[in-house]
């Protein structure tokens, strides 16, 4: 479409990321002028909807922001009260947390593995199209998701939208029985997940490397998951506390949401490669030894991502396990926690990176302030860096498949934007070179 | 019987209000809520001969009259769902079709939805829908269940 000197391409919906938003690229020449991705939902509304309601349930109301990872903005929010109350959850309650967690890692990114990120991959334009020739690995993709599933149904009390998550633990524990039959469910999913690092790692991937600031949790000898300070690659090491002293969001004309920065330094990255860049180390033996032959170790191109999230799903498959190994279903599902007045951080590792949340409570327990940053939003500087770097370079591709690689370098990010927008439009503006 | 939906987005609430209406006047149906989870959805394809889905459909302001969609035959175009996200209740059908993983029947019963706003109420065309489905559901299901 368009005039011999201007070609705009607009793509009514950027299909296979969760939820909806806009991306405008202008090109002149060779260069690249101007990137901006759009976010038109008001984002805080979530925030004014927590104020004047119980401690008690805010972590149930900040869960339904999300339908792909409810997990992480409970457990931020759990986390975030724990901290007003003065009370730590730890032992076994804290291993059932990071249980949780991984049965929402393998939910999440397999979903995106399998049925968004795929077809890109595979030149395919949706799963459903994919599947008529893929039938097999789309089959393993919804059973080891189904897998994931069955971790938060057991132990939140339904697949989506946890139930049995309260400030202080867990309402009632699995019984013993039944955690065994998951540990067998798990052994499964673990041989898929390895299987499915095998078949990612043999996908073709365009070259881009961007030199990002990771950022992510660390510093709680684990691989980061529900807890740790944040940590970055450009030598960030701060208390959650501190985050708004080192991190600023700012109003942009093109988004209505916020975008996040580094103070003094800008752009950075969260999610699987970030936490896969900073913490290697503290992977299982198994899953260090599937990237080394998956040839991922330390990646920073960004559409590598799709393996990292594989290796990522075998790292939670492992670390069920072990959790399950030592379950004892006859130890107490909470700790007693009561409300007082104070303001409390927290922040988790989202599936695509971190969440940030930070409540203001009462005497009695009414929430008088909330902040809830999500992944997406800290992402998005990256992401308009990417399709900066990535579009030069692929100048001479037809509109058509210029607009697909740049709605695959979006989907790198698994972007959640249901968290903070209504739909995603891509506008790609050639011009004329002279202009 | 399938009620899709988000309880705390607005209109998108109605399949989940309409189903756990009918839980409560018809115990022996077999009911599950959804969020609309793709794998969700074909587990719970898979394991019946008859599947009723209840979910809001995207409408004109003061449009109140719900739908009955053969699932099967009658095609959800792109912007008929109201999911929050990009793989709906039209991808869930498709990849299900692809896969072989379909039900004998499929029955959709469409309440018009407008505002998905989070947080949000539900609006009061879409209430009105709720209504409408409550006299519509047991005419349907003398005829057809």
């Amino acid at each position: 479409m368009g005039t011999e000197n201007t070609r705009t391409i607009a793509v009514d919906y950027l299909a296979r990321v969760e939820g909806e938003g806009a991306l405008y690229v202008k090109v002149r020449g060779d260069h690249v002028v101007d990137v901006e991705l759009r976010i038109f939902e008001p984002p805080r509304f979530f925030e004014a909807f927590l104020r004047g309601r119980s401690w008690l349930e805010a972590p149930d109301i900040a869960a339904r922001i999300c339908g792909i990872c409810p997990v992480a903005y409970q457990m931020s929010a759990v986390h975030a009260m724990e901290r007003i109350a003065g009370v730590e959850v730890g032992g076994h309650l804290r291993e059932l947390r990071r249980l949780l967690y991984c049965g929402e890692w393998i939910e999440s990114h397999v979903l995106h593995i399998f049925l968004l990120h795929a077809p890109d991959f595979l030149g395919y334009p949706d799963a459903m199209q994919m599947a008529a020739d893929h039938k097999s690995i789309v089959e393993k993709g919804l059973e080891l998701k189904k897998h994931g599933n069955a971790i938060v149904n057991l132990l939140g009390g339904r697949e989506v939208h946890p139930i049995n998550v309260k400030v202080g633990g867990f309402y009632k524990l699995p019984d013993q029985y039944s955690m065994r039959e998951l540990e067998d469910q798990i052994k499964r999913a673990r041989d898929l997940a390895l299987d499915t690092v095998r078949w990612t790692s043999s996908l073709e991937f365009p070259g881009l490397e961007i030199d990002h600031e990771l950022v992510c949790n660390g510093k709680a000898g684990e691989y980061p998951m529900n807890e740790g300070r944040i940590v970055s690659s450009a030598g960030l090491d701060i208390a959650v506390d501190s985050y708004d002293e080192n991190f600023i969001e700012e109003q942009v004309e093109h988004s209505n949401a916020l975008q996040s920065r580094v103070k003094g330094r800008g752009a950075y990255l969260t999610g699987p490669l970030a936490r896969f860049n900073l913490n290697f180390e503290l992977l299982h033996e198994p899953v260090k030894q599937a990237a080394r032959e998956a040839g991922v170790v330390a990646s920073r191109n960004p559409f590598q991502s799709i393996v990292i999230r594989a290796l990522e799903v075998f790292y939670a498959c492992e670390e069920a396990l072990r959790i399950l190994r030592d379950y004892d279903a006859g130890l107490p599902p909470a700790v007693d926690v009561d409300a007082r007045a104070g303001t409390g951080y927290a922040c988790t590792e989202a599936p695509r990176g971190i969440l940030y949340q930070r409540f203001s409570t009462d005497a009695q327990g009414q929430v008088t302030d909330a902040k809830i940053v999500p992944p997406t939003s800290q992402n998005q500087l990256a992401i308009e860096q990417d399709l900066g770097a990535l579009v030069p370079q692929h100048l001479d591709k037809t509109d058509d498949e210029l607009t697909h690689l740049c709605e695959q370098a979006i989907r790198n990010y698994d972007p959640c934007i249901s968290c903070a927008t209504h739909f995603l439009k891509l506008e790609l503006d050639r011009g004329p070179a002279d202009a | 019987m399938l009620g899709i939906g988000q309880a705390m987005r607005g209109d998108d609430a109605a399949g989940i209000e309409a189903l756990r209406w009918l839980r409560d006047r018809y115990p022996e149906l077999d009911c599950e809520e959804l969020t609309g989870d793709p794998a969700a959805l074909l587990n719970a394809f898979a394991n019946a001969d008859h599947v009723v889905v209840l979910d809001c459909v995207a409408a004109k302001p003061g449009d109140t009259q719900p739908r009955v969609i053969d699932g099967l035959r009658q095609g959800l175009s792109a912007g008929q769902g109201a999911s929050t996200h990009a793989f709906s209740l039209r991808e869930a059908i498709e990849l299900g079709r692809a896969l072989g993983r379909l039900p004998e029947r499929l029955t959709i019963f469409g309440i018009p939805g407008h505002d998905f706003e989070l947080g949000a109420s539900m609006s009061t065309d879409t209430c009105a829908a709720l209504a409408r489905l409550t006299e519509l559901f047991p005419k349907w299901r003398q005829q057809h269940a």
